[in-house]
């Protein structure tokens, strides 16, 4: 699109008062008000970030199993929670592990944590057939309940957990119920983050952090830690190698764009 | 005019327990209220009122002390010595003295007391200490009461109430030291027998001055003691006042929503005397009375002081929301246990905490949404246990933001990743070192498990003693081939505790032994693997060593 007419879509959502949602870019006129930001605890991530993830602003954690989604909500928590401020974690199919959580860094007592129905309903058996009325019914329970937490404000992170959902029953969830919400933390001090497999939720000043999976575990060395015998896992025993991209709905100058990677090694004993 | 009622301790009454002593002093407050609005209750045996103008009401003072007399007998309280004089001092003294009714005319009091001995002065001591001795066993023992409380009945459902006051309790009287409690001591006393004076009238003929020079101001004071003469004036007791509304219904409410409205109505005025009374609610109680004449209690303990109506409202309609009243309701009462509001300093430097109240209905709201218990703050067991961990409540203290903020910032990056790998290495106490691969890359992450809380059967195939395939019967967890294996770590642990269970229950939960229908281990067994599988997922799963059963645990992601 022509600057020209970029600057006018610009011109005429401002004077619409809809320009709360527009990305401060450079040159435009009107005063630019860059968005707070809520750190991830990575210094590498946060440095392509800008800063870290946006406020007030709906952004996802996505990708397929096992590539560290679930390490760095953990660590964006434990960010959170250290600095004295509070943190919500939706968790839909109540899968969270306590001590993981501990591990991070999270502050516990500064965490508070919706936990929804067991696990089952995201993993019925396989005579089920493909409806699975569990996991719906979880999944609405689990959105009213971010609803809750984001009218009543306060917290720095809210986030949803839908890692574990179907892709059958997160595409049932309308299209209105993610805008709704986003007009909800809208101007918030307050960064609503949402995990899953696809990009689903993300408001146009939030950003997606698509992680893709290098390697499984006992990937490095762990050749010789085979049949280790009966003792306490140690340091490298394996690691979980990820690549973090960042997509966002605008591009910011001065932000390169280029994939950070993660480790996730010593797993929890 | 001055009464005071007097309840002489004598060998009979000591048998009498504490609690019922404790009685005592209501019902003599009880009884002086019913004729007279200006008490000071001065100890659990004596308590003072201003009788006058009360000569139309009631009679002559005679009248009146043979009233407060009659009272008294006809509650139980005997043996009581009751005094009318025109000051507090010379009617405590003649009460404490003389038995039965005692009137002297205004004036009179110095030639009343003058024949009274000198250790009648100790019934004036009998005022402070023992009064805030008394003042303090009564507030342990409201509290070791509660829930109960003092209300007339017992709240139900869950009732966590420790309210930090309590309205039956009667607050400490006096809150100046007075001066009256500065009587001549046993010594003292003593030295006065020694010097020759044996009755408050010796006492009050003494020159000032010379005494004075011998006893200093004491001296002095105790002489105006001695001539009946007030110190100060009458410091009434404040009346408690119960923050209790009641309201009948013309006819029975069964939802909620007209319910709401009645609330609303009792719960508006009493937080406006509590805003008036600079108060709280600690703890609110409702009691709904049923058509069927049963009694339906509810009792909430508030984490933080509280006096919005809504937000009350909103709790308890949200507690009535998950315990609703069997029948219609005939009638509502509310009771609030008022404690003193808070005081909260901001901060200007870190982000303002959301208010109690507001996250009491929020947590109030989820709770209604997803069930008890499953919303609030998680917390570590000290258990060795795969999974363990405790729900608490989800409170925010209002001081923490400001002395926690520099924790974080002081904190730098690889700190706090060395951080998480001394809390991880919970069962290797020697500090692990990152492996020099990882220390190339970027700041690494302390890998999280998604557990299942009901860990799911597996079919695994075994070669060698290690796991070569994985497989389940549950869809997105079909499984697949195993490309690394990790393993086995055996672990087990509450071998000695068993859950009785019924035969259908036994051996359902995994990693627990099965030994017989009735009762089975309640600990664990294990031999526990961490696998990369075909469909790309990094899993833990673990062999029951007990039944050989195999079952996935969990997702390393």
């Amino acid at each position: 699109m022509p600057a020209t007419c970029r600057a006018d879509v610009e011109a005429l959502l401002r004077a619409k008062k809809l320009d709360r949602t527009l990305v401060p870019v450079t040159g435009t006129s009107g005063i630019a008000i860059a968005p707070e930001m809520v750190s991830t605890g990575l210094p590498l991530l946060n440095q392509q970030l800008g800063g870290g993830i946006p406020m007030g602003q709906f952004s996802e954690v996505v990708g397929p199993r096992s590539s560290g989604r679930t390490s760095l909500l953990a660590a964006l928590l434990a960010t959170v929670t250290a600095r004295g401020e509070l943190a919500a974690l939706v968790d839909t199919f109540d899968v969270f592990d306590v001590e993981s959580l501990a591990a991070a860094g999270v502050r516990l007592d500064r965490l508070l944590w919706v936990r929804g129905e067991p696990s089952t309903s995201a993993f019925p058996p396989l005579t089920n057939g493909r409806r699975q009325p569990g996991a719906d019914r979880s999944i609405a329970r689990a959105l009213k309940a971010m609803n809750l937490i984001l009218q009543a404000g306060g917290m720095s992170v809210v986030a949803l957990d839908l890692a574990d959902a179907p892709l059958q029953a997160l595409r049932r969830i309308p299209m209105t119920t993610w805008l709704r919400l986003q007009k909800v933390v809208e101007g918030q001090q307050t960064a609503a983050v949402v995990t899953g497999t696809v990009p689903m939720s993300r408001s146009a000043g939030g950003v997606t952090l698509a992680l893709a999976r290098d390697s499984g575990l006992g990937t490095r060395g762990s050749e010789d830690r085979r049949n280790s015998g009966f003792g306490a896992r140690d340091s490298g025993a394996g690691a979980i190698e990820s690549e973090v991209r960042i997509q966002r709905a605008r591009l910011i100058p001065g932000m390169s764009g280029l994939p950070v990677r993660l480790t996730a090694a010593a797993l929890v004993a | 005019m001055f009464a005071c009622l007097y309840v002489p301790p004598s060998p009979v009454r000591r048998v009498v327990p504490a609690a019922a002593s404790g009685t005592d002093d209501a019902r003599l407050v009880d009884i002086a209220r019913m004729v007279s609005p200006r008490i000071d209750a001065r100890s659990g045996n004596q308590v003072v009122l201003d009788v006058q103008g009360l000569e139309r009401l009631v009679g002559d003072a005679r009248a009146i002390g043979e009233r407060l007399r009659r009272e008294a007998s006809d509650r139980g309280i005997t043996p009581v010595h009751v005094a009318i004089a025109g000051t507090r001092t010379a009617a405590m003294l003649l009460a404490a003295a003389r038995a039965g009714v005692t009137v002297v005319a205004p004036g009179g009091e110095a030639d009343a007391l003058a024949p009274l001995p000198l250790r009648t002065l100790a019934a004036l001591a009998d005022g402070i200490e023992d009064r805030r001795q008394k003042a303090e066993d009564r507030r342990q023992n409201s509290e070791a009461r509660r829930p109960n409380g003092g209300r007339g009945f017992s709240p139900g459902g869950h009732v966590e109430a420790k309210a930090s006051t309590s309205i039956s309790d009667p607050p400490p009287q006096g809150g100046t030291p007075n001066p009256e409690s500065r009587v001549p001591s046993p010594d003292c006393l003593a030295v006065l027998a020694r010097w020759g004076l044996h009755t408050l009238g010796e006492l009050a003929a003494l020159p000032p001055v010379e005494l004075s020079e011998r006893l200093g101001q004491d001296g002095i004071r105790w002489q105006r003691l001695a001539r009946g003469e007030d110190t100060g004036p009458l410091v009434p007791a404040k009346e408690e006042e119960p923050f209790e509304s009641s309201l009948e219904l013309e006819w029975p409410v069964e939802d909620l929503e007209p319910l709401s409205f009645v609330l609303s109505r009792l719960l508006d005025p009493l937080c406006t005397r509590l805003e008036y009374r600079d108060r709280g609610a600690a703890a609110l109680h409702l009691r709904l009375r049923l058509v069927t004449r049963a009694l339906h209690l509810r009792s909430l303990q508030l984490p933080a002081p509280m006096r919005d109506p809504k937000v009350l409202r909103t709790l308890m309609l949200l507690d009535l929301e998950a315990h609703p009243a069997p029948a219609g309701i005939d009638a509502v009462t509310v009771a609030i246990d008022p404690t003193p509001g808070r005081i909260v300093q901001e901060s200007l430097l870190t982000r303002a905490l959301p208010a109690p109240e507001l996250i009491s209905t929020l947590v109030a709201r989820l709770q209604a949404l997803m069930g008890e218990g499953r919303c609030g703050s998680p917390a570590t067991v000290d258990s060795y246990r795969p999974g363990a961990f405790t729900m608490t409540p989800f409170v925010v203290h209002q001081n923490e933001g400001r002395s926690q903020k520099s924790e974080g910032r002081s904190q730098k990056p690889e700190e706090v990743v060395r951080s998480q790998y001394s809390v991880a290495s919970r069962r290797s106490p020697e500090p692990r070192e990152l492996a020099p691969s990882a220390k190339s890359l970027a700041p690494g992450l302390a890998p999280s498990l998604r557990r299942f809380r009901i860990p799911i059967p597996a079919h695994v195939l075994i070669d060698n003693g290690r796991p070569l395939s994985v497989r389940t019967d549950r869809q997105a967890l079909s499984g697949g081939h195993v490309r690394t294996a990790a393993g086995p770590w055996r672990t087990s642990g509450e071998w000695w505790k068993t859950a009785a269970v019924t035969g259908a229950a036994a051996g359902a939960t995994p990693g627990a032994g099965a030994s017989s229908s009735q009762s089975r281990r309640a600990g664990w067994n294990r031999d526990e693997w961490d696998v990369t599988l075909s469909d790309g997922g990094v899993y833990r799963i673990f062999e029951d060593r007990e039944t050989g059963r195999w079952f996935v645990e969990a997702i390393v992601d």
